[in-house]
């Protein structure tokens, strides 16, 4: 029998082989011309297609695909904006208005043309203007925007505070993409999240690819070629998505995988091979994120100033990029390194260059406090993070050098469901966490995680509490749009909180890479990780 | 017979509702406050009571458990948090998917195992016998997830086989290749498609070519999943059919004469099928349960994946949905297995049992 079972399976891997070179096929099934298809393989799958209501990693990668945004992120340049949707755009002089012309001949992949009315719509439902969401994650990001207005064939964005640079870069986050108008009126009257599940079965966009097939339950994405794209019809005719959660499965994909493929994600004991290898190529970049230990000043473990400046000269970097093999390297501000507003010169209050002295330092500043033998807890996610690949082995590294200052120190593992409500109610003493940028500005950092409403922190703030001087200068800053100017301002910032609030320590930053086939060219990745596909062509 | 149906039926009534209440108790048994799974991030005291509000887990436990049947009884299970979509409408798609490759494995299992046993139990105390025995024991006791990788790194696309062969090998997950084939949108846009895709290929379509396709990708698995239950029911099918060989009318049988086949099917395996009967049933409805491996291994796009998923994003509802479906499923299979036994043996039909 084993013999049979054994020919059997010759003669089905044979048949396979033989089917390659089959021509189409009859009864309605098309057969796929592979030569234009691009494989994607990720780590996370999509499950929702509604940009307005997601702020997921794994659907970000599809709503990118099939929906546009008015501005983006240049590619070559993270601290720059460049047309999209809109083609120019003008702040009034008091800097209370920003007036977009739009783009021309654009229409959605149902046919419904873009004009200022459709992108009004959709940046008003993103908000909650006139609509209720199923979550609206993006929403607080826009509380400085009073309303959109349609002015003719131009949008009006109406600030309540001259915060434009902030509202523009939110304009390019993939919350803000514009969906088209027939989709968003027909969730009218729909409960919330029958909504969200109307607008994830019709996602109808601007981009270079519609969904063919989108079927989260079988974690299977299929797009096509939008021919009538205002940039061009794409020479890549189709894009495959396929989440292989499994880090060792998914890098499977780098070796055998036929065809053209891009894999998301690549592991770094992968790099090597994959910049060896005959067939695939590697792109990797300073990813816009940070690593970092928050230390709540909010929490009796860790109230005394002292007590946190200690920690700040007791957690040493180099230890910690050790797990990190090759991918990270030593930060000490909290705005991501390689965005311009980061200070490459600045060490906290008490800083040595000695190691011996910052630790000698560190164990007076605990002498000082009275707090030898204190009982802290790191806690950590249960989970890698992209900017944490293990989570527990670093916690662990933080909390031998805790020791070493002589506090008592130990390491707590908890779910993410569990810890970042955790966080947001200030029960943590300590936290092993990090933070990427959704639109690369500085705002986006010390905002969500210094600063907060109304004099309580926000639900991201883990020193959990806000500096009045720093909540002004935050303010302030908004509205900076002259380069060296905002620079100053971040960098006195980040030197206020390390000082006065100490209730973080900024441990690493990391380097993210994507892998993909020698035979794709044009591919453009951009500092947030997102890449198109759209000027790409394929040998 | 029919009250003996009836009797069965009832009991299954009963035992649907205890499953139903169980699944409702699912949701508070389980660890982590759902409200924070769903909010993750943007998780602030505020926002989770609305959302508790929402899901209805701030009302009285009776009141939601009555919300929960009257529900459930008008066949709305519910939305995934994580989706937003509607469980039914996801269910409809992953179902088909298990069930496929459920059945595929038990049709294996049962041939196989089915033979092997009745092979062994008529040469007992031989090496084949003892070759028949090692291998079930082996089937049972050899984990999943490694049968799947030894399949995947032997016959796989780029595995042993393929590389010493220069054959490409088969396909390494899913249920087709949407690279090869553009069967989602076919099986989106057309009417009569079911699911299931041997029968929507092969008769819907009528497409041979995309049938060897399906087919091929259905193999591994098929045969990895059929492992265990193949040998279950070759343990269970040698041990009753060697008891049966020793039996007085067989021996009769062989007193007149008859052939070593008609006697060992007709007489022996007709009257131990009992025993192999109900472990096929049983057997199925753990395939159903316990796909999840296998499910896992080969990126089938089943239930087994579609549980882990819910699992790990605290998506009760799918959840809940999942526990229902497979039980109400074992329920079934029993159902038609007590029924069955009926048909195989007079003695119950009568009522008796007892003789």
């Amino acid at each position: 029998m084993r013999r049979w079972t054994l020919a059997l399976l010759l003669a089905l891997a044979a048949c396979n082989g033989d089917s390659q070179d089959g021509t189409g096929s009859g009864g309605g099934i098309g057969r796929v011309d592979a030569s234009a298809l691009v494989t994607i393989v990720t780590a996370d799958d999509a499950k929702v297609l509604d940009p307005h209501c997601t702020s997921d990693g794994g659907n970000s990668k599809v709503i990118h695909q099939v929906f546009e945004t008015l501005v983006r992120i240049d590619p070559a340049d993270v601290n720059r904006l460049i047309p999209a949707l809109a083609t120019q755009w003008e702040t009034a002089p008091d800097g209370l208005a920003v007036t977009f012309t739009l783009r021309e001949g654009v229409t959605f992949h149902d046919d419904a043309p873009f004009d200022a009315a459709a992108a009004k719509l959709s940046l008003d439902r993103l908000r909650e203007v006139g609509f209720k969401l199923s979550s609206a994650p993006y929403a607080p990001e826009f509380q400085d925007v009073a309303s959109f207005d349609v002015d003719g064939a131009r949008l009006v964005m109406r600030l309540r505070a001259p915060v434009a640079r902030v509202a523009l870069r939110n304009l390019s986050m993939f919350c803000s993409s514009i969906v088209s108008p027939r989709v968003i009126e027909a969730t009218r009257g729909l409960d919330p999240d029958a909504a969200t599940a109307y607008v994830t079965s019709h996602p109808m966009g601007t981009g270079a690819y519609r969904i063919e097939t989108f079927d989260p339950a079988a974690k299977q994405a299929t797009l096509t070629a939008n021919d009538a794209y205002w940039g061009g019809a794409p020479t890549v005719r189709r894009l495959l998505f396929k989440p292989v959660s499994d880090e060792s499965m998914r890098t499977e994909y780098l070796t055998k995988a036929a065809g053209h493929v891009l894999v998301d994600d690549v592991p770094r004991q992968h790099w090597d091979a994959v910049q060896a290898s005959g067939t695939m190529q590697l792109q990797a970049w300073w990813a816009l994120n940070v690593c970092y230990l928050g230390v709540n000043a909010d929490h009796d473990a860790t109230r005394e100033l002292d007590v946190r400046r200690a920690i700040q000269l007791a957690v040493e970097r180099e230890p910690v990029v050790a797990h990190y093999d090759g991918t990270a390297r030593p930060t000490f501000g909290l705005v991501a390194q390689p965005m311009a507003e980061y200070d490459p010169a600045l060490r906290p209050p008490g800083w040595s260059d000695d190691p011996a002295e910052r630790r000698k330092a560190a164990a007076a500043l605990i002498e000082k406090a009275r707090a030898e033998g204190r009982v802290v807890t790191v806690y950590h996610p249960q989970q890698p993070r992209p900017y944490l690949p293990r989570p527990q082995d670093i916690a662990d590294t933080v909390r031998q050098q805790l020791k070493a200052i002589g506090l008592d120190a130990r390491i707590q593992s908890e779910d993410k469901s569990v810890l970042f409500p955790g966080v947001a109610t200030g029960k943590y003493e300590l936290v092993l966490i990090g933070w990427t940028t959704d639109n690369g500005d500085p705002d986006n950092f010390y905002g969500p995680l210094a600063d907060g409403l109304d004099g309580r922190p926000g639900e991201s703030n883990t020193s959990r509490v806000v500096n009045a001087d720093v909540h002004a200068k935050l303010l302030a800053a908004r509205q900076y749009d002259e380069p060296a100017r905002r620079v100053a301002a971040y960098r006195e910032i980040e030197r206020i909180l390390q000082t006065d609030v100490a209730g973080y320590v900024p441990l690493v930053n990391t380097q993210q890479a994507v892998a993909f086939s020698k035979t794709i060219h044009g591919l453009e990745v951009d500092a947030t990780g997102h890449y198109r596909f759209d000027r790409a062509t394929l040998e | 017979m029919f009250a003996y149906v009836l009797r069965r039926l009832g009991l299954s009534v009963v035992l649907l509702a205890v499953v139903v209440l169980a699944t409702f108790l699912l949701h508070h048994a389980l660890p982590g406050d759902p409200a924070a799974a769903v909010l993750g991030k943007q998780y602030t005291q505020a926002a989770a009571f609305e959302m508790r509000e929402r899901l209805g887990l701030n009302d009285p436990l009776p009141w939601q458990f009555l919300h929960y049947v009257e529900a459930v009884v008008a066949g709305d299970l519910g939305r995934s948090h994580v989706s937003n979509q509607l469980v039914t409408r996801e269910l409809a798609r992953v179902l088909p998917a298990t069930l496929e490759l459920s059945v595929a494995a038990l049709l294996v299992a049962s041939f196989v195992g089915v033979g092997l046993g009745v092979f062994t139990a008529t040469r007992p105390r031989t090496w084949w016998d003892v070759a028949g025995l090692t291998a079930a024991l082996a089937g049972v006791s050899l984990p999943i997830f490694w049968l799947g990788f030894l399949a995947l790194q032997g016959v796989g696309e780029g595995g042993l086989l393929a590389h010493a062969t220069g054959l490409r090998g088969l396909p390494l997950g899913g249920r087709f290749s949407p690279a090869e084939y553009s069967l989602g949108p076919w099986l989106e846009s057309h009417e009569g498609a079911t699911g299931f895709l041997l029968w929507d290929t092969l008769f819907v379509a009528r497409d041979p070519q995309v049938f060897l396709h399906v087919a091929k990708h259905l193999l591994l698995p098929t045969l990895v999943l059929s492992t265990v239950p193949m040998s279950v029911i070759a343990r269970i099918t040698r041990a009753s059919v060697g008891e049966a060989l020793l039996q007085d009318y067989v021996r009769t049988a062989r007193a007149k004469g008859l052939p070593a086949r008609t006697v060992v099917l007709r007489h022996a395996l007709r009257n131990a099928a009992i025993p192999v009967v109900t472990s096929i049933g049983t057997q199925l409805g753990y395939l159903l349960g316990g796909a999840v491996l296998t499910e896992t291994i080969f990126q089938w796009p089943g239930m087994g994946t579609y549980v882990v998923q819910a699992i790990l994003n605290l998506d009760v509802k799918p959840l809940q949905a999942c526990v229902l479906v497979v039980a109400v499923g074992f329920v079934f299979v029993n159902l038609i297995v007590d029924v069955s036994y009926a048909a195989l043996d007079p003695r119950i039909r009568a009522g008796g049992g007892g003789a």
